[in-house]
């Protein structure tokens, strides 16, 4: 007999999953339930159960924050309303990932997994690689960004991308200027946003950024320099430096 | 009838009659017949000068060398060559019988005289006789005219000077702005007044007279210049919040009260450096032809600034509707773009939900009717099949609540929260479904580690046309670097489409955590 413990912080969840376990109470024994990662880590340690029922998002803290605090290593089926962490690397380091709602078939296969395990008695997964790959996998969906969010004396605004005709540095920080005339100063240096727009922005000279879609004329300047003219209501023209003549022809495709 | 037509109506009225009384006034000073009538002034001159500078055959211009004035005089026959030009005067030396006659030529020749005043007589001079009393009628020099030209002349003047110069100052203050990215509009203002007030004081009130215009310029400064800022004042402070109509009837009142009754100490304290006694400063042509001017002045003024707001207003609800029919306009060309924002919600709310409902089914079967009814209701919300963009904030509330009931059967006790919406905020209209975005980022980012519980709070209120709607959480504060998410972008999306600038979406972190969407409303026409 396996002793089990269920974790999550839902409820309903948490009933379903006892009522399911009900099936297969020949070969599991459902010690407790947690509420939270607190919970858990508390009643692992107590109760010492050989496998977890572990779910990933929870508010105190994940599953993976609980797996990594506990002394103890039971082994671990994840149960997850995510089906981006259903992953073949979850596998190798858990027993097995249920995706909510929990199908009861599916539920047998991990089980039946389970009991293979225990009686393989293998050594504890490596739970801090498995965190890193994770790490690595949540930073996967960055969202594209359409917004700068922007600091202002007490509150954060968001300006949208395609309203910014160009960045000009002033003093250490950026300026965004907006099509409308508009001005916001950034916390930010031009060479700290540089890294951080999307890619029809692109340094032009040492003092500024500019929104490709704002340009309407290339007009060749001096020295390999060229003028800008921009479609804001100022119909600012900026001078590109010399120095980034070549990136510039690249990034315009001329 | 509405207030704006009945002020309109008094205004114009009012207008007409000062226009009638005036030029009745002055038309009656011309006439020669009323001459006898009215009060005559006698002055007696010491050494005269007599001018060549006929206005008229029958006017001519005194000066009185001593007391350093020059006077007009009215000549009561029309010379002709041979005949004499007389002077309504009296000499008791040259004897009642033979009343003193001068000489249109004379007049013309600038003949000089000292103590004297040399009569002549067909075109010969000669001494007729001295005359030690001169007793002449003064009279204004006025341009008669046709009565409907009297009627518009001075008034449609200065109506017209104050209104170019508020349109010119207005624009003046306007580029300076732009140019030294400073207020400018006092300054401006203010050297404004000046020019035109001493254009005024230089061409009407004392008629090319530099040293009494001078004098009289500290009524300017004494008077108008207070004034100004008085305007200014109750214009903020009362004013503002009123109807056109009342406003401009306010700020009328302002003026023309302002300029009745200020001038009078400034005049008063111009007085004492021309010394002038108090009356004759104030009111040097008597009280009543004075007051009228005064009047006359006020009403103008008032009437120019009057003009010129309700021609600015006018403008400016142009340049709005054209706001209003560009943004309509973009809703028309964004109508894809909105329908394509239309089911923003996270899908994985709707996985969590059934996968709740299917739990409870068995256990607790009033929940699970309870949520999946919520669930249901939400979704006809959310689906929108009616195509409109636009929700009531009671509305979106109660799609709110159903959203709210089902985190509540999840999460149970560890989610608190409450709704707190002002009446007045009720109808307010807002875009559709840009609440639950924030709601639901709020609950994902709201927990409270220190109390295990996740508390949220939705404040909506209305403040004139402002309604302003606060999502409180109690969680981790907003970072400079935040992201956001598919339903956060789709938020301030709908609201830049459907409200451009006149809503904001904001993110606080004092005094307490919250995200702020203000949104101005639309006013009927």
């Amino acid at each position: 007999m396996i002793k089990v413990l269920i974790i999550d912080d839902e409820y309903p969840a948490r009933l379903r999953m006892k009522k399911l376990l009900e099936i297969h109470s020949h070969q599991l024994e459902m010690v407790g339930e947690a509420d939270g990662g607190r919970q858990a880590i508390q009643k692992i340690e107590t109760l010492r159960p050989q496998a977890i029922f572990l779910d990933i998002q929870m508010p105190d803290m994940s599953g993976f924050e609980v797996l990594e605090q506990l002394t103890y290593q039971p082994m671990v089926i994840f149960t997850t309303a995510y089906s981006e962490y259903a992953i073949q690397a979850f596998e190798t380091f858990s027993v097995d990932y249920l995706v909510k709602p929990i199908a009861v078939t599916r539920l047998k296969t991990a089980i039946d997994k389970l009991l293979k395990f225990s009686a393989a008695q293998q050594t504890a997964p490596d739970f801090d690689q498995l965190k890193t790959l994770l790490d690595n996998i949540q930073q996967k969906p960055i969202p594209q960004a359409f917004a700068l969010p922007i600091k202002k004396r007490d509150r954060i605004i968001f300006i949208d991308f395609e309203d910014i005709a160009y960045f000009k540095a002033e003093d250490k920080y950026a300026v965004a200027m907006m099509k409308d005339g508009k001005q916001h100063l950034l916390s930010k240096s031009l060479g700290q946003l540089a890294g951080e727009l999307p890619i029809n922005f692109a340094r032009v000279h040492r003092s500024f950024i500019v929104n490709r879609t704002f340009i309407i004329e290339l007009e060749k300047y001096f020295k390999g320099s060229y003028l800008l003219k921009l479609r804001d209501q100022a119909n600012t023209e900026i001078k590109t430096g010399e120095s980034y003549s070549g990136q510039l022809k690249e990034w315009m495709g001329i | 009838m509405n207030k704006a037509a009945i002020y309109i109506s008094l205004f114009f009225g009012l207008f007409f009659l000062l226009s009638l009384g005036r030029t009745y006034n002055d038309y009656l000073e011309d006439s020669k017949g009323v001459a006898e009538k009215r009060s005559i002034k006698y002055v007696k001159l010491q050494k005269a000068q007599a001018v060549a500078w006929p206005m008229e055959d029958d006017v001519f211009v005194v000066h009185d060398s001593t007391a350093q004035k020059t006077r007009t005089y009215l000549v009561d026959t029309p010379p002709s060559s041979t005949q004499v030009s007389r002077i309504c005067v009296n000499t008791t030396d040259l004897g009642a019988e033979r009343p003193a006659q001068l000489m249109a030529d004379a007049v013309r020749k600038q003949l000089v005289f000292q103590d004297t005043l040399y009569l002549m007589q067909e075109g010969r001079e000669a001494l007729l006789g001295q005359v030690n009393n001169f007793r002449g009628r003064r009279m204004l020099i006025t341009n008669p005219g046709p009565f409907w030209l009297q009627l518009l002349d001075g008034p449609l003047i200065i109506f017209l000077l104050a209104l170019l110069s508020l349109i010119f100052t207005r624009t003046l203050v306007k580029i300076a702005n732009r140019l030294l990215k400073q207020e400018t509009k006092h300054l401006f203002n203010l050297l404004g007044l000046l020019a035109l007030l001493s254009f005024l004081q230089l061409g009407f009130i004392s008629p090319w007279n530099i040293e009494k215009g001078t004098a009289n310029f500290m009524w300017l400064f004494t008077s108008i210049f207070p004034l100004y800022f008085i305007y200014h004042w109750i214009n903020k402070r009362y004013l503002a919040m009123k109807s056109t109509a009342d406003r401009e009837l306010g700020r009328f009142m302002i003026i023309f009260w302002g300029v009745m009754i200020f001038p009078i100490l400034g005049i008063g304290i111009g007085s004492l450096l021309t010394h002038e006694t108090l009356r004759e400063a104030i009111a040097p042509t008597g009280f009543f032809h004075e007051g009228l001017s005064m009047f006359y002045l006020a009403f103008t003024l008032a009437a120019a600034n009057l003009v010129y707001n309700l021609l600015h207003n006018a403008l400016r609800w142009r340049s709005n509707e054209k706001e209003l029919q560009q943004s309509q306009a973009q809703v028309l060309a964004s109508e894809a773009e909105l329908n394509a924002l239309q089911a923003s919600v996270n899908p994985h709310f709707l996985y969590n939900s059934l996968n709740s409902i299917a739990s409870l089914a068995q256990v607790d079967p009033e929940s699970t009717e309870k949520m999946a009814l919520a669930l249901s209701s939400f979704y006809q919300y959310t689906t929108n099949r009616k195509e409109e963009h636009l929700a009531t904030v009671e509305q979106e509330l109660e799609m709110l609540n159903n959203y709210l009931a089902i985190e509540k059967i999840r999460f149970g006790d560890r989610l608190i929260y409450e709704v707190d919406c002002a009446e007045a905020a009720k109808k307010a209209i807002l875009p559709r479904f840009i609440l639950q975005p924030l709601v639901e980022n709020a609950i994902k980012y709201g927990y409270d580690a220190e109390k295990d519980k996740i508390n949220i709070r939705i404040v909506i209120q209305q403040a004139g046309l402002q309604t302003k709607i606060q999502i409180f959480d109690n969680g981790v504060p907003f970072k400079e670097n935040m992201s956001i998410g598919y339903g956060l972008r789709s938020v301030s999306k709908k609201l830049k489409l459907l409200f451009p600038n006149r809503s904001s979406l904001s993110y606080y972190n004092r005094p307490q955590k919250h995200a702020l969407i203000t949104i101005e409303q639309v006013t009927k026409a």
